[in-house]
């Protein structure tokens, strides 16, 4: 369910007022721009805008707007409150009842730090509005710098970018600047008198002040702040002086042996980076036409604040920028490097990055580039000062710089920290590497607008459609190795929202996102949708036409509900025709399966998610073959003897041997394969779509082999792989071995004692999670071509610290999103714990590139997550059972079926909490479930369509749109 | 009569050599031979009474911690969970292997468990001599035959195909006695049948009558009491399912008691009476739950463990119609009991105390009952030289509410002769 907050409705209510938009929540879907009221239009606009993790400020792009200027909403659990925070007449600079230099002016920038807000207005274009006391709206306070001085000394232009910085000391305390990116006076930023003005902030003591001076408000009656416009280069107080960018210097930072041409007037982005305390400076650059081949520029900028100076460094040294398949620098004539955005980012175990929009190329050709640039700390054997002096620290790492383990003095981990500059060309990463290519080399409809990041996932907005691909926001997660680097990102995903999204942020308890719309000063925010409202044993028909009311429909809960739940995106293998890929939902209940067309081509050529008109389209064999079938089925429903036979249905997989694709569907009493007489499935050229389309009288499920207790499917390589709780058999994929499986089938893998409660299988690796533990196939095997029997005994069993044994779960997070393609390298967590000792413990894995280095002893290898030094503790320990585990690495969803009297729940794992390790349930957010109906839960799987989280179970589907 | 202070002596050292075993003292509203309302009225030239009683079980049935009735075997949970069982396997069972991490759905690898039971008997007999000074000294001894029969399994796991279901069906509840015979083949899930005496014990009494020269209440009887219970009882056979210790299984006790009776226009009486009972806390070996979904009847794990007994209060409100017609006298019993909650500390650091300790069995219990009864003394009738003078007592208890307790409509009948 989407929220619309109309910000425009508000914008009536009187000086500072706030609305709670709560009441407007429940039943709303997405409104478009185009049908929100005429007078919403053109009242006010939105410029820039602002997101932090708990509120978001708009500025308004023409003047007019009063005291809505600037906006702020507070993304509040209870509602979004909003507004305008620009009242006529305020405090300025400690003077009461002075008129507001914001009052209804168009704003040019924003910035957000050290809970100070700070605004450039477009009359005083060089001027920073800081609000000191921003929530009192009787005692709101501005404070405001003199006009900034580029680097001669001379009125700057304007400011064209805002950053603050927080840096400590070596005495524990911390000191506030903001730096400002100032053009030239009457030129532009990029000229050789810009540069960067550094403002540092003194908090004075109301003592020290003068009887003059009129202090403000209750709360800030003892400390008034004082913005000191500091000479950046010599670090003079109040000197007023930017410190020159340095373009035409011979050598500086970003000048490589004089070969830079020119910086693109007024584009630069910098970013603070709290963990390196080191400012990062993004341009746009174009080297010289005679430019040699050891000539260029940087467009990517270190930058360090020292006694109050502000010191430019490169970010690599002039060697390491040859060759020009470096992101943030090029040699050589006529290049362009183009960043346009930078980001700090930090994986789960404390290794700093640089996330950096752009690269080699002109503009328009890097917006849809984003990498990960691991970034070298010197930190750990150096004192601060060292360190903070260091002109190496915040470089970037070499490549194969290995991860120090830094612990406090409480013997508590500090961090991971890679102290290894890149010193040679070879340290550097080239932008085809996929270590840091975001989103694995996939593509995305357009280009990038926004970038937010948490815990090991990034996530981007995108403004316009394209590549067949409608806009929104788009997700990729880190795949991190045994030390903790980043080794792979997965491909991007969708992450719920199908319109433009200028900017957004995403709540770091509930899992909504409050996003702007592209072209509209629209706020909306996604929720996890409420259950329906009945009366006990009330029989009514689902209220709406979403993915819920068909699967309460097709599954009613009296019948069991769903009993398992599988996503297939339309890259699956059998799924993916080039004419008509399809993504498939597949419900399973008890004798019943349903295919659900999640997303599908149109004729357009783009791919068109579906999120409605389900119970409409819902189509049979019977009713297709009469030709009584809705047009365009979106739902195909089989429920047949043979899916009869089968017990509950709970796992289904997709194969194809490249002409020929089947579904594949198990449950407690075996395998059935949907096929026809001669035991083909349908044409993967043409798709699963011919399903829908055609007469599939043909078409019937087959039980396949005699297998019971079937704990998952693969299919891989031209392979079916049936893991039941003893066994792991193979089955050939082609129409005569689905007709005769008993002939071709082999048992790879058999159980000595234990029970198999999950595994999986990618090209010559299987891992499965057993009673006795967590076990891949030895070293040297390939389970491809494996012609006897394997016992488990002579399987590697993987050590995972402090476990009981049992591990029960398994969830792979794998570059390509397919589950069977894991053993390229990839993310494994695998859950551990039993009823009997009520705890769950989540170890975090890393799955080696066994394609490229076979199955050796480091195939699996065990993330050093040890919050205790010499203490191993996993990565997640919670103090009960839970029998689902899923993350997108920015949050964590877990959930547990009913279990004797305790009432299931689905809750969600905030990321601050990760880094307790220790999780109790009153610190996660409970998701709604059906209230006392729910039982079970038995899957939570992401829509790959939409990028909707789904909890599945007896009550049905529970998503967050 | 002169009682051999010998025999007594060593009668009470044989008992206190059965002093080591303890359980929780089981609710069931049998009386005990010294039970205030089986006290006989003190004749005029007397000194010796002897008293013999029986109680014969009409109905029985058990009241749940909800104050519902149910089965007998119900009396702490609905259903007996197998699948929390099995959780309390050693890791290295290959049952558990199977089961471990299937979940409880709330009927998923349940019992309903009934039962038939019996009581056959209660009875007792008891020995009193009155000393000067108003003052009684006592001996009791209770004998009981009890059958607990027709016990049945009834599997409430869902009959369908589900992978948990079936696993469960095939490996646990399809042949649930099998699997528990090769799970712990001493554990008799059968029902048994007991006979045996209860626990010895011996009271000193004092009783005062205070004559009122009012015109409606004519005479207050006070009381007082103190006793020692000797475990001589039979004891719980851990092996049994619901199996009941004739007494209070091996542990001895202290009672005290008091009561006030009111005598208005000579053939009214009413009275409050309380006896408190402090049960001294033992160690033995004995059946504990380790895992906390698991259900009282199937613990398969024993363990030494030391336990320290809740507080036992019982009040009697009573009022009666007293000699309205020669020595017959009628009157309504209200009896209230209330014990504690037991605990259990291990003698093991395998298993948590607090997980043990939520064991139903251990709770709080309560009973509730009215008796009514009839009474003829034959003072009125005899010769005051007759040798033999009897006190016939008839009885019949109608429970009516409780928690935890298997509460028994009985009928009994009690004789007392007066030397």
């Amino acid at each position: 369910m989407i929220l619309n907050v109309v910000l425009l409705a508000l914008l009536l209510i009187p000086h500072m007022a706030t609305a709670n938009t709560e009441s407007n929540r429940d039943d709303q879907n997405v409104q478009s721009p185009e049908t929100q009221e005429p007078e919403q239009k053109g009242l006010y606009t939105v410029g820039v805008s602002l997101f932090t993790s708990f509120a978001a400020y708009t500025g308004a792009a023409v003047p007019g707007s009063k005291e809505y200027s600037i906006v702020q909403h507070f993304l509040t659990p209870q509602g979004d409150r909003v507004g305008g925070i620009t009242p006529p007449r305020v405090f300025v600079n400690y003077i009461p009842d002075q008129p507001n230099p914001l009052y209804d002016k168009k704003i040019l920038h924003l910035n957000y730090g050290a809970n100070k807000l700070a605004a450039v207005a477009a009359d005083m274009p060089n001027v920073i509005c800081l609000f000191d006391n921003m929530l009192s709206t009787s005692h709101q306070s501005i404070i405001t710098t003199p006009c900034l001085n580029d680097a001669l000394g001379n009125e700057a232009q304007e400011i064209v970018c805002l950053e603050t910085a927080i840096t400590g000391t070596s005495d524990s305390s911390l000191h506030v600047y903001t730096i400002a990116a100032v053009a030239a006076h009457e030129g532009f930023f990029g000229d050789e008198q810009s540069g960067f003005s550094l403002i540092k902030h003194h908090s004075i003591k109301k003592e020290e002040l003068t009887k003059d001076t009129i202090t403000i408000g209750k709360s800030s009656a003892k400390i008034e702040l004082n913005l000191d416009t500091l000479d950046a280069v010599n670090g003079i107080e109040f000197g007023n002086k930017a410190i020159p960018i340095g373009v035409h210097e011979i050598s500086s930072a970003i000048n490589i042996n004089n070969g830079l041409e020119s910086i693109a007037p007024n584009v630069v982005d910098m970013c603070w980076h709290p963990n390196i305390e080191r400012l990062y400076i993004a341009l746009h650059i174009r080297t010289k036409s005679d430019a040699t081949s050891q000539q260029g520029g940087r467009a990517l900028l270190v930058a360090r604040i020292h006694n109050d100076r502000l010191l430019l460094d490169p970010i690599a040294s002039d060697e390491l920028c040859y060759g020009n398949d470096k992101i943030f620098g090029a040699v050589g004539p006529n290049q362009e490097v183009s960043l346009h955005k930078i980001q700090p980012f930090i994986t789960s175990t404390g290794i700093r990055y640089l996330l950096v929009l752009g690269g080699h190329g002109a503009p328009e050709e890097t917006k849809q580039s984003l990498y990960a640039l691991p970034l070298a700390h010197r930190g750990y054997d150096k004192n601060r000062d060292e360190v903070m002096q260091d002109q190496l620290h915040g470089t970037l790492a070499a490549r194969s710089a290995i991860p120090h383990v830094i612990y406090g003095r409480d013997k508590t981990l500090t961090a991971h920290l890679l102290t290894t500059p890149a010193t040679s060309i070879n340290d550097l990463y080239s932008s085809s590497d996929a270590v840091i290519c975001i989103g694995n080399n996939t593509q995305l409809p357009n280009d990038i607008t926004d970038i937010y990041t948490t815990g090991d996932a990034v996530f981007v907005g995108v403004a316009q459609p394209g590549n067949g691909q409608q806009p929104g926001i788009f997700h990729s997660q880190a795949i991190l190795d045994g030390l903790g680097r980043i080794t792979a990102w997965t491909c991007w995903q969708r992450f719920g929202i199908e319109v433009g999204v200028a900017k957004f942020s995403i709540n770091p308890t509930r899992y909504n996102t409050s996003f702007l719309y592209s072209d509209f000063p629209l706020l909306n925010l996604t929720q996890w949708k409420k259950p329906l409202k009945r009366k006990k044993n009330e029989q009514i028909p689902p209220p709406d036409d979403l993915l819920e009311g068909l699967i309460e429909t097709v599954f009613p809960q009296e019948n069991g509900g769903l009993q398992g739940l599988a996503d297939f995106s339309y890259t699956t293998p059998g799924l993916n025709s080039p004419e008509n890929p399809v993504s498939l939902l597949i419900a399973m209940g008890q004798k019943k399966i349903a295919l659900i067309q999640t997303s599908a081509k149109n004729k357009n050529g783009m791919i068109n998610n579906h999120r409605n008109m389900f119970l409409n389209t819902i189509a049979t064999k019977e009713t297709l073959n009469r030709n009584q079938a809705a047009e365009n089925p979106k739902t195909l429903v089989f429920s047949d003897d043979i899916l009869g036979t089968l017990g509950s249905i709970t796992c289904a997989t997709i194969g194809t041997d490249g002409i020929q694709s089947w579904l594949f569907v198990g449950g407690a009493r075996g395998v059935a394969v949907l096929c026809n007489t001669t035991g083909n499935g349908w044409s993967t050229e043409h798709g699963v779509i011919s399903l829908f389309e055609n007469n599939i009288e043909a078409m019937t499920f087959k039980k396949c082999g005699n297998f019971r207790f079937i704990q998952k499917l693969i299919c891989d390589n031209n392979n079916l792989y049936v893991i039941t709780n003893k066994t792991v058999e193979r089955i050939p994929l082609s129409p005569t071995s689905i007709m005769k499986p008993e002939l071709t089938s082999q048992t790879i893998v058999k159980t000595s004692t234990e029970m198999l409660f999950d595994g999986s299988v990618s090209g010559p690796l299987v891992i499965l999670a057993s009673s006795n533990g967590l076990l891949h196939n030895p070293p040297g095997t390939d389970i491809r071509s494996e012609n006897k029997t394997l016992s488990t005994t002579q399987f590697k069993l993987i050590k995972l610290p402090g476990s009981s044994g049992c591990v029960y779960k398994l969830f792979f997070v794998t570059r390509t999103r397919h589950e069977h393609d894991f053993a390229f390298g990839s993310q494994l967590f695998a859950s551990t714990g039993s009823l009997s000792e009520n705890k769950t413990d989540i170890f975090r894995l890393y799955v080696d590139n066994a394609f490229e280095h076979g199955i050796h002893e480091e195939t699996v290898q065990v993330l050093n997550d040890h919050i205790y030094k010499n203490k191993p503790t996993p990565f997640l320990s919670f103090n009960n059972f839970r029998s689902n585990f899923v993350t997108d690495g920015s949050h964590y969803f877990s959930s547990r079926s009913q279990q004797a009297a305790e009432k299931p729940f689905f809750n969600l794992i905030p990321q601050e909490i990760i880094k307790k390790v220790f999780v109790s349930d009153h610190l996660c957010y409970q998701m709604p479930l059906q209230g006392h109906k729910a039982k079970n839960i038995v899957k939570i799987v992401q829509n790959s369509a939409t990028g909707n989280w789904i909890a599945a179970g007896d009550f049905g589907i529970r998503t967050n749109e | 009569m002169v009682i051999n202070k010998n025999k007594f002596f060593y009668l009470v050292i044989f008992c206190l050599l059965f002093v080591e075993k303890t359980e929780a003292i089981f609710a069931i509203n049998v009386f005990n031979p010294w039970d205030i309302n089986l006290r006989p009225p003190i004749w005029c030239d007397t000194s010796f009474q002897i008293t013999g009683y029986d109680e014969f079980g009409l109905k029985a049935r058990g009241y749940n911690p909800d104050n519902d009735k149910v089965n007998v075997m119900q009396l702490w949970q609905p259903t007996q969970d197998a699948l929390a069982m099995i959780q309390s396997l050693p890791a290295t069972n290959p049952l558990r292997n199977i089961l471990q991490n299937i979940q409880d759905d709330g009927v998923r690898g349940h019992f309903t468990v009934t039962g038939k039971f019996d009581l056959n008997a209660s009875a007792g007999i008891s020995a009193r001599y009155h000393l000067p000074y108003n003052i009684t000294i006592s001996a009791h001894l209770p004998f009981y035959a009890m059958k607990l029969k027709n016990v049945l399994f009834q599997d409430l796991t869902l009959d369908d195909d589900s992978t948990e279901n079936l696993l469960v069906r095939e490996n646990l509840t399809d042949n649930f006695l099998q699997v528990m015979e090769e799970l712990d083949p001493s554990l008799d899930l059968t029902g048994w049948k007991r006979t045996g005496v209860g626990d010895f014990a011996v009271f000193a009494a004092w009783q005062g009558s205070y004559c009122q020269a009012k015109p409606i209440l004519k005479n207050v009887d006070l009381t007082t009491r103190l006793g020692v219970t000797l475990p001589s009882g039979l004891r719980t056979n851990e092996d049994q399912i619901l199996s009941i210790p004739f007494g209070y299984n091996g542990s001895a006790g202290l009672w005290f008691g008091a009561g006030i009776t009111l005598n208005w226009f000579d053939y009214i009486r009413g009275g409050l009476d309380f006896e408190f009972l402090h049960l001294f806390g033992n160690s033995r070996f004995q059946r504990i739950k380790i895992q906390r979904d698991q259900t009282d009847l199937l613990f398969l794990t024993k363990v030494y463990a030391h336990t320290d007994y809740g507080f036992t209060q019982q009040y009697n409100l009573y009022f009666e119609g007293y000699r309205f017609f020669h020595g017959l006298s009628a009157g309504m019993i209200y009896q209230f009991w209330r014990h504690g909650e037991d605990k259990l500390a291990l003698f093991t650091n395998l298993y948590s105390d607090d997980i043990a300790n939520t064991a139903e069995k251990l709770q709080e219990w309560t009973m509730h009952q009215v008796i009514f009864k009839l009474n003829y003394d034959f003072e009125c009738d005899l010769d005051a030289c007759s040798k033999l003078k009897p006190n016939i007592f008839v009885f019949y208890k109608l429970p009516f509410n409780g928690t935890r307790a298997i509460l028994v409509n009985t009928v009994g009948v009690a004789i007392t002769l007066n030397f």
